[in-house]
């Protein structure tokens, strides 16, 4: 099975570590500056599953790209293992938070983007998305061009174009953001399975505290622009996940301690 | 919905669409036809447009040298000209230092009427092929190079972004990303160069020429020929729309992902 190829031990995957970054944008004026991470920490051990939770503009997404090495910050370090490779590329995969597929490839050539850059193209891979495709219920849309998916397609696209990346870490920028609640729980459980299967390391940015908890080793809260990390949240519950474990009353009284901390860190502005 | 009953209503839209301006043309000339008749304007002046046809059916014989020389001429100078283009556009793109010192004079340079500049290709190349071809060439030019260019960098920046995290190189984003994602441009720019191509060679022509439509044109000018000089505007019009027509299908071949609504 496919799944399995790509199964090395858990020990051969880099740690992640994020060091006192500081990054931030010149402001349109030009004049000024833009602070938007603060002294931003985190690590994500070898196979586990982080998420980042925080308000929406709070510097989410450009802590990806200073991870990917699109932003240069201004402080601060990125390594794996104990390679720095702060301002460089390549080294993670990747989805972005719009699905940005190439308009005039099929669904399928899009999957295989990643490994395509990477110089891999075999017909195992190609067997591999296929299988993919059928496993994310897209079968049939291998030959379909991007624009008749709906964007909940087009983000199960984006996210197997990760997925099949050959780099180990994999950054997700709200896979699951243009789908439906009903698509979204159904996704959640799938990639919790998926995970749970390839134990790849994640770092995982959403909106949805329920999902965090769900899918994570540990959570990382962030503040309002400039994000700093306010709370980093170890989730106590055993592997595998069954479904039922957001009825567990621990379960409740994190989600409700979490939301409650949100609310106070946007109020604070 | 089955891809077929799709076609089918794609082109039921299609002639619906074409039908109303041929009923205007059919219209517009049935009133040319009948002032002609009623007014007994002189031939000379404005023939019937059934004088035209008359003239046009018992002209295409010998007509067939100069539209052959016309056409060669045409299609030559569009394929130098679109061609030299996209690889200016390419190179300035992929040099940005030489982009930020050329694109301005190639924005400006597009004001220089380049058939005034015919007479004195004359006198630089001579009579030959190369002045007429080099005027077609600068006609071409300047709009497939500026839209080759606009396309280039107008590439998605979401895209951008994810293959610049990916590790592509500049290269690579130029090859998988930014010359795809530039057909459309280019095409619009191909399709502009296509109308002046025909014009080009017929004005180039003109000013010195022993072959060719312009050089029918001149000389049934100075016959006082004006039915003869419709057949030649006749025939330009045709290979006019050939060549747009397959600028266009080369377009519609290349450019299938976008789908018919942004076309
Ligand atoms: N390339 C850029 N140039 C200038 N400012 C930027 C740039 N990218 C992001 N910003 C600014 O940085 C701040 C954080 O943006 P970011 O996209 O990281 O937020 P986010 O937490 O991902 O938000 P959301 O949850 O809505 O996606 C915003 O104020 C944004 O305007
Ligand atoms: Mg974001």
């Amino acid at each position: 099975m496919s799944a399995e190829t790509r199964v090395p031990s858990a020990t051969a995957d880099p740690r992640l570590t994020v060091e006192a970054v500081d990054a931030g944008f010149p402001t349109s004026t030009g004049d000024h500056h833009l602070p938007v991470l603060d002294g931003v920490s985190l690590t994500v051990e070898p196979g586990e599953f982080v998420s980042i939770i925080g308000p929406s503009g709070s510097g989410k997404s450009t802590l990806l790209h200073v991870i990917g090495g699109l932003v240069t910050p201004e402080h601060g370090r990125v390594l794996l293992d104990d390679e720095d490779i702060t301002a460089t590329r390549g080294h993670i995969s990747y989805m972005p938070q719009q699905p940005a597929l190439l308009p005039w490839r099929s669904v399928l050539r899009n999957v295989l983007l990643a490994r395509e850059l990477a110089g891999i193209r075999t017909s195992e891979s190609v067997q591999e998305a296929r299988d993919w495709l059928t496993r994310t219920g897209l079968d049939g849309f291998a030959d379909a061009y991007p624009r008749t998916l709906s964007g909940g397609m087009q983000q199960r696209v984006a996210f197997l174009r990760a997925l099949l990346a050959p780099q180990r870490v994999m950054l997700l920028d709200e896979p699951f953001s243009a789908l439906d609640a009903l698509t979204r729980a159904g996704m959640q459980r799938w990639l919790l399975r998926l995970w749970e299967e390839t134990r790849r390391s994640v770092l995982f940015i959403t909106h949805n505290i329920e999902e965090a908890l769900l899918l994570s080793d540990t959570v990382y809260v962030l503040s309002e622009r400039p994000a700093r990390v306010v709370r980093r949240l170890d989730v106590p519950f055993t592997r595998p996940r069954r479904d039922e474990v957001v009825d567990d009353p621990a379960f409740i009284a994190l989600r409700r301690e979490l939301t409650d901390l949100l609310a106070t860190t946007s109020e604070a502005r | 919905m089955s891809v077929s009953s799709s076609r089918v209503r794609a082109a039921r839209t299609a002639g619906r669409r074409t039908l109303a301006p041929v009923l205007v043309a059919i219209a517009l000339l049935a009133v040319w036809e009948a002032a002609v008749r009623i007014f007994d304007v002189p031939a000379w002046m404005l023939p019937a447009p059934s004088a035209i046809a008359t003239e046009l059916v018992q002209q295409a014989p010998r007509l067939g040298e100069d539209v052959a020389a016309t056409g060669q001429l045409t299609l030559v100078g569009f394929a130098l000209g679109s061609a030299t283009g996209v690889l200016v556009a390419a190179v300035l793109h992929l040099v940005r230092p030489l982009k930020d010192a050329v694109y301005p004079l190639l924005i400006l340079s597009q004001n220089v009427p380049t058939i005034a500049l015919a007479p004195l290709l004359v006198v630089w190349f001579g009579f030959g092929m190369t002045p007429k071809l080099v005027i077609i060439v600068l006609m071409c030019f300047f709009p497939v190079a500026v839209a080759a260019m606009d396309g280039l960098r107008g590439a998605d920046r979401a895209i951008a972004d994810y293959l610049r995290m990916s590790g592509s190189s500049h290269w690579t984003i130029f090859r998988v990303l930014e010359v795809p994602g530039s057909l459309p441009s280019v095409f619009s720019g191909l399709k502009i160069a296509a109308t002046y191509a025909v014009m080009s060679a017929v004005i180039a022509e003109w000013v010195g020429s022993d072959k060719g439509l312009g050089h029918y044109l001149l000389l049934q000018k100075s016959a006082f020929r004006a039915d003869r000089m419709f057949v030649a505007i006749v025939v330009i019009v045709i290979a006019s729309l050939l060549l747009f027509g397959l600028i266009v299908s080369a377009e519609r071949r290349l450019t299938r992902w976008r789908g018919p609504r942004e076309r």
